[in-house]
Formats: structure tokens, sequence, C-alpha cells
């Protein structure tokens, strides 16, 4: 019976403790959330956001039990109360200014800062992952996607043209714009793979961290590989479509483009995948095998 | 008891700041809209179509850079304009202007060196600068764009408000500077460019162009075109 009356005091405490915070939270991210769901995670190229934030949420519940212990300290929340000051200061000029990184980063600011400021610097320790997993829902500003989309949307178009050139089709490029046939077809900012990079990017980082491989060698090379994948991806897409434009014609292309291109893109991603982390595994198993023999 | 009591104070101060933060960026989000111009533009009105030596060209049928997209081009910008005039010389300068009532959200003016880009042009030499006209000095970006043969030298600048920007960070402060007094500034980009190899002569005859044009619109619509220019 006391034990019962002491869990109740305990549930009420932890009410008393966790709703001011999740309260003032509410305040700050309802119409931030309300917004994005309504507007940029809407649109095709941003639709990874909502799928990162719920990976993420589901990932702090996971870590959870984990850092139940209180340890807080003094420099812990000295840093904890600066970065909540400083992300405060970030939501309000993104938002009443409309600066979508200043806003949403704040929200992983706040996150942070909590943490710290409640349990201490090894409960930050222990979410790291997620808190810096929710990095990738953060539309990049368009000034930084426009600087990096024109080289990989060039690198595209040069890789796509060359491999067709080689396979003997009548194909040639100006700039990003490829001449097939009697066709003409503008390489698109989408074809560039920037969003499609960062989508594989997070998705594997996130796969890589819920397997947690044991091997540190296999990780790192994974996530490292996975820049050019995509990339590969992205060309075998263009080529796909350039190749349905010039046997099928302009409309059919179009359909190709609509309908289908982004499962090309995705299952070739997958396949290139799990052919490194096969090919991986393998020298992994081979080089174990070559130290036991010489350990013998 | 005073051990438990400390968590719960430190959450209400959290929770606190919070929702004084939450207040204060509503207080500082400008829901009501205050146009800082009230009369309407008709920039087929403004921009003359025939002026000291340049008059329109309706010889060639040159390929034109639109701003954006068709379906962003309607989103973004309540008026274009797009002309090629020639001088009696027989050399050509395009023009084209863009008007959006709304800058301070993504509905601003975008830049050239950007819808080049994603055009397929291969942008460089862009460059702060000013052109003297005859009613001030202007500062202005140069680039040139080009693709395949097509060699374009462009000058342009966008208005925000009443300033003239340049380039990514001026445009974004001055609308920032806007929204702190709690003003939506409208904005209009205004771009030259030509088609040669001969970039500085291309420069020297879009400021030839420009200082005839701004002495040819008449001065109480200039501010359209260039804002309030420090004197």
């Amino acid at each position: 019976m006391a034990n019962f009356t002491s869990r109740i005091f305990s549930l009420k405490a932890d009410i008393l403790e966790w709703c001011p915070i999740l309260l003032g939270m509410l305040v700050l991210y309802l119409p931030t959330f309300h917004d994005l769901f309504t507007g940029l995670w809407a649109t095709e190229e941003q639709m990874h956001g909502p799928v990162i934030l719920a990976l993420s949420i589901w990932l702090i519940h996971r870590l959870w039990p984990r850092i139940l212990e209180k340890r807080t300290d003094k420099i812990a929340s000295i840093a904890g109360w600066s970065i909540f000051v400083i992300a405060l200061l970030f939501y309000i000029i993104g938002r009443s200014q409309q600066i979508m990184p200043f806003e949403m980063s704040s929200f992983i600011w706040i996150l942070a800062s909590i943490l710290l400021i409640k349990y201490g610097s090894h409960a930050l320790k222990v979410m790291w992952f997620p808190l810096f997993f929710m990095l990738f829902m953060i539309p990049l500003p368009g000034t930084v996607v426009i600087f990096l989309t024109m080289p990989m949307k060039m690198a595209v178009s040069y890789v796509t043209e060359h491999i067709l050139y080689w396979a003997n089709y009548p194909v040639a490029r100006n700039g990003v714009i490829l001449q097939i046939g009697q066709y003409q077809l503008l390489v698109a900012d989408a074809c560039a793979g920037l969003q499609t990079l960062l989508t594989l990017e997070s998705l594997g980082l996130f796969y890589l961290n819920v397997v947690r491989h044991t091997s540190v060698f296999r990780n790192v090379a994974l996530a490292i590989f996975i820049v050019p994948i995509s990339f590969a991806a992205n060309v075998i897409r263009v080529i796909m479509l350039t190749l349905i434009t010039y046997y099928y014609g302009d409309a059919t292309g179009q359909g190709f483009l609509h309908g289908f291109a982004g499962i090309v893109l995705f299952l070739s991603a997958l396949i290139l995948i799990m052919g490194i982390d096969s090919l991986l595994q393998y020298i992994i198993k081979l080089h174990a095998a070559k130290t036991v023999l010489t350990a013998r | 008891m005073n051990t438990m009591k400390k968590p719960v104070i430190v959450s209400l101060i959290l929770g606190v700041l919070m929702t004084l933060s939450g207040v204060l960026t509503r207080i500082m989000t400008h829901t009501n809209q205050i146009d800082i111009r009230q009369d309407t533009l008709s920039l087929e009105k403004i921009v003359p179509l025939e002026f000291d030596i340049w008059k329109i060209d309706s010889s060639t049928a040159a390929l034109m850079i639109n701003p954006d997209d068709k379906g962003l081009l309607n989103r973004i910008y309540n008026q274009t304009l797009s002309r090629i005039y020639i001088n009696n010389e027989g050399e050509r300068v395009m023009l084209s202007i863009a008007y959006g009532r709304d800058q301070s959200s993504d509905l601003h003016v975008h830049r050239p060196e950007i819808c080049y880009a994603t055009s397929g042009f291969e942008i460089s030499s862009m460059s702060k600068s000013f052109v003297d006209t005859s009613i001030g000095k202007i500062p202005v970006m140069h680039l040139v764009a080009k693709l395949g043969n097509r060699n374009e030298p462009i000058t342009y600048w966008i208005r925000v408000g009443d300033s003239l920007t340049r380039g990514w960070f001026e445009q974004k402060l001055t609308a920032i500077g806007y929204g702190l007094t709690g003003k939506v500034p409208d904005g209009l980009l205004f771009r030259i460019s030509s088609i040669s190899n001969n970039e500085q002569e291309s420069y020297r005859i879009q400021q030839t162009f420009l200082t005839n044009l701004l002495q040819a619109v008449r001065s109480e619509d200039r501010h359209w075109l260039v804002g309030q220019l420090p004197p």
C-alpha cells in the first residue's frame, strides 16, 4: 500500500515536472509542424521530412529508459541554459522572419538543452543520434541547394551522355540538355539527386544505427558509399528516362517520369547498397580468416 | 521537500520562457500586411516602347530566359515584362522586369544567378558594381551566363521595398529589416542582358541603355524601378 501511494506520488511529481515543458513545446512547435505538414512537407521533394521526424521520435522513445538516472552537474546546466536561450532566439527570428532552417533547428537545440538541464551531459550522449538524425529534416537553404545541384546535374548529364555514347546511341549534350535522336531532354533539378542523396544517406544512417553492426569498418564504409550509390542510381534513372523517350516517344517518357522513375531510383539504390554491403561483409570475412591464419 | 520542488521550478521556468517566446514571435510576425506602396503598377505603361536611341526590336525572336518556369512564375510574380530593344547601331539589349508584391516569405523575387543556373547555364564572373546614371549611382550585380556558345553578360538589381539589393544576403537582410518594423516590402527584379562574347562592351551598352531608360521613365514612376536612391 505504501508502495502504491509512493508510486502515485512520483507519477504526480512527474506530471508536475513535465507539464510546463510540454506545454511550452506545444506553444512553440504546434504552429511550426502545422505549417510544415500543410506546406513544405506536403511537397514531393521534402516528403522524407515527416518520416525522419517519426523515426527520430521512435528512436528517442527507444533510448529513453537508458537516461532515467538523473545526474546533472553545474557545467551541463550552464551549457544547457545557454543553448536554451540561443535556441529561443533562433526560434523567434526564424519563425517571425520565416527562415525555416532557424526555426526548425531551434527544435533540435531546445530538445538538447532540456536534456542537458534535466539529465546532464550523459543524456545527451545517449540521445546524440536521434538529435543528429533530425538535422536531415531541415530543408537546405535554397542558395545552398542551387550551388550543390548545378555541379551534380552537370555530372549526371555528363556520365549519362558518355554511357549512352559508348552504347552507340545518337546522343549529344549541351550543358545539362541531352539530345537523343530527335528529342531534347533538360536534366531537371530533381535529376541532380541532391534530395535523393540526403534521403538515402539519412535512411542508411538510420539503418546502420538500428542494426548496430559491430564492425566499424563496415558502418563507415557503407555510410560513405551511399554518396556514389545515390549518384549511380540517379544516372540509371536518367538513362532509363532517355532511352524510354528515344524508343517510345515523349509522352511515354513523361509518363514514366511521373509514375515510375522514383521507384526505379530507389530500387537501384537498394540493390546497389545490398550488393556493396555483401561485398564489405565478404572482405571482412576474408580479412578475419587471414588474421586467424597468421595467428596460427 | 526542497529537493523535490527544484526540478518543478526549473520546468516552470523553461515552460514560461518558451511560452513567452511563442507570444513574442506571434507579436513580431506580421499577420496584417502593410504595403509600403499604395498606388498600382503597370509595367507596360511605365516602361516606354521607344526612347532616346532605343526602340523595340521585332525582327528577332531571340530565346529569352524566363525568371522561372511558368507555374512558379504566376505564383511569385504579380507582373512581368520582357522586351528586346535595339538601338540605332543595331545593338540589342534584352530587358526583363518581374514584380512581386510580398517579399517577406518564400515568394521573394528570384535572383538571375539562380534562374539561369536552373535553366542549365553556367554562371561566372559574378561581381557587385555600380552604374552611373543621370539620376544617380545604381548598385548592380554583373554576371555572365553561358550555355553552349551562347554567352550572356547580365546586369541586374533587385529592389526590396525602397532599397536596391544584389545577391542573397542583401536581399534577405533588407527583407528582414522591413519585417522587424512590421512592414511587408514589395520587390522587383530588373535585369538586362545581351548575347555577346565581349563582356566589357556589353556592360557599356547596358549602361547606356540604363541611363537612357531611367531618364525616359517619368520621375514619379521611377521609384517602382529603383526605389529611393540615396542623393
